[in-house]
C-alpha cells in the first residue's frame, strides 16, 4: 500500500468524519506529520492502524471546536465535483442511509468497504474485538439494506 | 431486495473525494523513487555480518567433510547439525530487531517489509543449495532416493526454521534468539530419537514424503506471516 493510496483512503475516512474536505485535508497532512514524527515501529505491523487512530482523534478534535456540517452541504460539495449524474445521485443515496447508521456502525462500514481494511486493523483502531467489528458490520449491512429499499421504495 | 455483494459495492463509492491542489504537492514532497532489486541485496548482504557468514560457512564446511567420511552412520550426524545453521541464518534475518534497529531500516530507503522479504530470500538460496549438496553426497552413502535423503536431512532443518520463525514473530524481545536456541536443540536431537527410539522400525519411511510436505507449508506460511508483519506501509524517504 503507497503513500499515494494511504492518502486518498485516509481522506475519504476523515471527510466523512468532518464532512468538510479542506478541513479534512487538513486533518490528513497533519495526521502524517504526527505519524512520522512520533512513530517508533516498536509493535510492527500496526502502522495502519496507528496511522487511522491520530487521524480519528484530531477528527474528534476538530469535531469538539466546530459544529459538523449538515448533509445539505455534503449535496452542495458532490455538485462541484461535477461528477456523472447517476452516479452522483446513487452516492447521495448511499451517503444519506449511512448518515442514519449509528456513528460506529458507519465507521466500521466505512473502513471496511470503502477503505477495504482488514477487521484486524478495524478492530484495533475502534478498541473493540475482531468478533464485535463483524457483528456491528453485519447489524449495518442489514440496517442500510433496509434504509435503501425504503428510500428505493419512496422513490 | 439489494443483496450483501451489490450493497458492498455501492459502498465503494461512498465519500469518495480527490485530494485538492494543495493535497497533491504534499504528496510530491514524499514522491516514491523506485527500488532496484540488485542494489537491495547487495546492501543487505553487506549488513548481515561476516562474523556470521563465516559461521555459517564453517559449519557448512565442516558439514561437507564429516558427509564425506562413507560411514552411514554420517546421515544422522549431518541431519542432526543442520538445524545450527539455521539458527545461524535465523541470528542474521531477526538482527534488526534484537538491535532495535526496525525504526532506522523502516524509516530509511527500503521499507521494512521489503527488507525482510529479501533477507529471507537470500538465506532460503543459501539453505537450499547446503540441503541439497548435503543430500547429493548423502545419498550414494544411504542408499535411498534423493527426496528421500532430502526428506531426512531436510526435515530438523526445516522444523528449526518454522519453530525459529513462530518464536521470533510471536516473541518481540531481544531475548528471543534464545527460544530459538532451545528450538535448535530440540531440532537437533529429533534424528537421534528417532535413530534411538528406532522409529523407522514401526512407521513406514514413506510417511517422511507427507510430513515433510507439511512443514513446508507451515514454513511457507510462518514466513509470509513474518514478512508481513513488517509493516503495511512504503516509506521511501531519500
Amino acid at each position: 500500500m503507497d503513500l499515494e493510496v494511504q492518502y486518498e483512503k485516509l481522506l475519504r475516512y476523515c471527510y466523512m468524519k468532518v464532512k468538510d474536505r479542506y478541513v479534512a485535508e487538513d486533518i490528513v497532512q497533519e495526521t502524517y506529520l504526527k505519524f512520522w514524527q512520533n512513530h517508533t515501529y516498536k509493535d510492527t505491523g500496526k502502522e495502519l492502524a496507528y496511522l487511522y487512530t491520530i487521524a480519528r482523534n484530531l477528527c474528534v478534535e476538530e469535531f469538539r471546536r466546530r459544529k459538523p456540517e449538515s448533509i445539505d452541504t455534503i449535496t452542495d460539495v458532490k455538485a462541484d465535483e461535477k461528477m456523472n449524474p447517476e452516479n452522483s445521485l446513487n452516492r447521495l443515496v448511499i451517503e444519506s442511509a449511512l448518515e442514519q447508521l449509528p456513528e460506529d456502525v458507519r465507521e466500521m462500514m466505512m473502513l471496511r468497504f470503502t477503505n477495504e481494511m482488514a477487521v484486524t486493523d478495524i478492530a484495533k483502531i475502534v478498541g473493540i474485538s475482531r468478533f464485535a467489528v463483524h457483528r456491528r458490520i453485519k447489524e449495518g449491512l442489514s440496517i442500510l439494506r433496509e434504509k435503501m429499499e425504503g428510500a428505493g421504495n419512496d422513490d | 431486495m439489494m443483496t450483501d455483494r451489490q450493497l458492498k459495492h455501492a459502498l465503494k463509492s461512498a465519500y469518495q473525494i480527490q485530494p485538492s491542489e494543495q493535497g497533491r504537492a504534499f504528496l510530491r514532497r514524499y514522491e516514491k523513487r523506485s527500488l532496484q532489486m540488485h542494489a537491495v541485496i547487495k546492501t543487505e548482504l553487506r549488513y548481515m555480518g561476516m562474523k556470521s557468514l563465516l559461521a555459517g560457512v564453517f559449519l557448512c564446511a565442516i558439514l561437507f567433510c564429516v558427509a564425506r567420511q562413507g560411514d552411514i552412520r554420517v546421515q544422522w550426524t549431518a541431519s542432526s547439525v543442520l538445524p545450527l545453521f539455521a539458527l545461524v541464518l535465523s541470528a542474521i534475518v531477526g538482527k534488526s530487531e534484537r538491535y532495535g534497529m526496525e525504526e532506522l531500516e523502516a524509516s530509511s530507503r527500503f521499507s521494512l517489509r521489503f527488507v525482510r522479504l529479501i533477507r529471507m530470500l537470500i538465506v532460503g538460496v543459501l539453505s537450499c543449495a547446503v540441503i541439497f549438496i548435503l543430500a547429493g553426497i548423502l545419498r550414494k552413502l544411504s542408499g535411498f532416493g534423493s527426496m528421500m535423503t532430502v526428506c531426512f536431512v531436510g526435515f530438523p532443518y526445516l522444523l528449526n526454521v518454522w519453530g525459529s520463525l513462530l518464536i521470533t514473530r510471536k516473541w518481540h524481545a531481544k531475548d528471543n534468539i534464545y527460544g530459538c536456541v532451545g528450538m535448535t536443540i530440540c531440532s537437533c536431537l529429533l534424528p537421534f530419537f528417532a535413530k534411538f527410539t528406532e522409529l523407522w522400525s514401526y512407521i513406514d519411511m514413506r510417511m517422511i514424503y507427507p510430513a515433510m510436505f507439511l512443514l513446508l507449508m507451515i514454513t511457507i506460511r510462518e514466513s509470509i506471516l513474518y514478512v508481513k508483519e513488517g509493516g503495511d506501509l512504503t516509506w521511501n524517504l531519500c
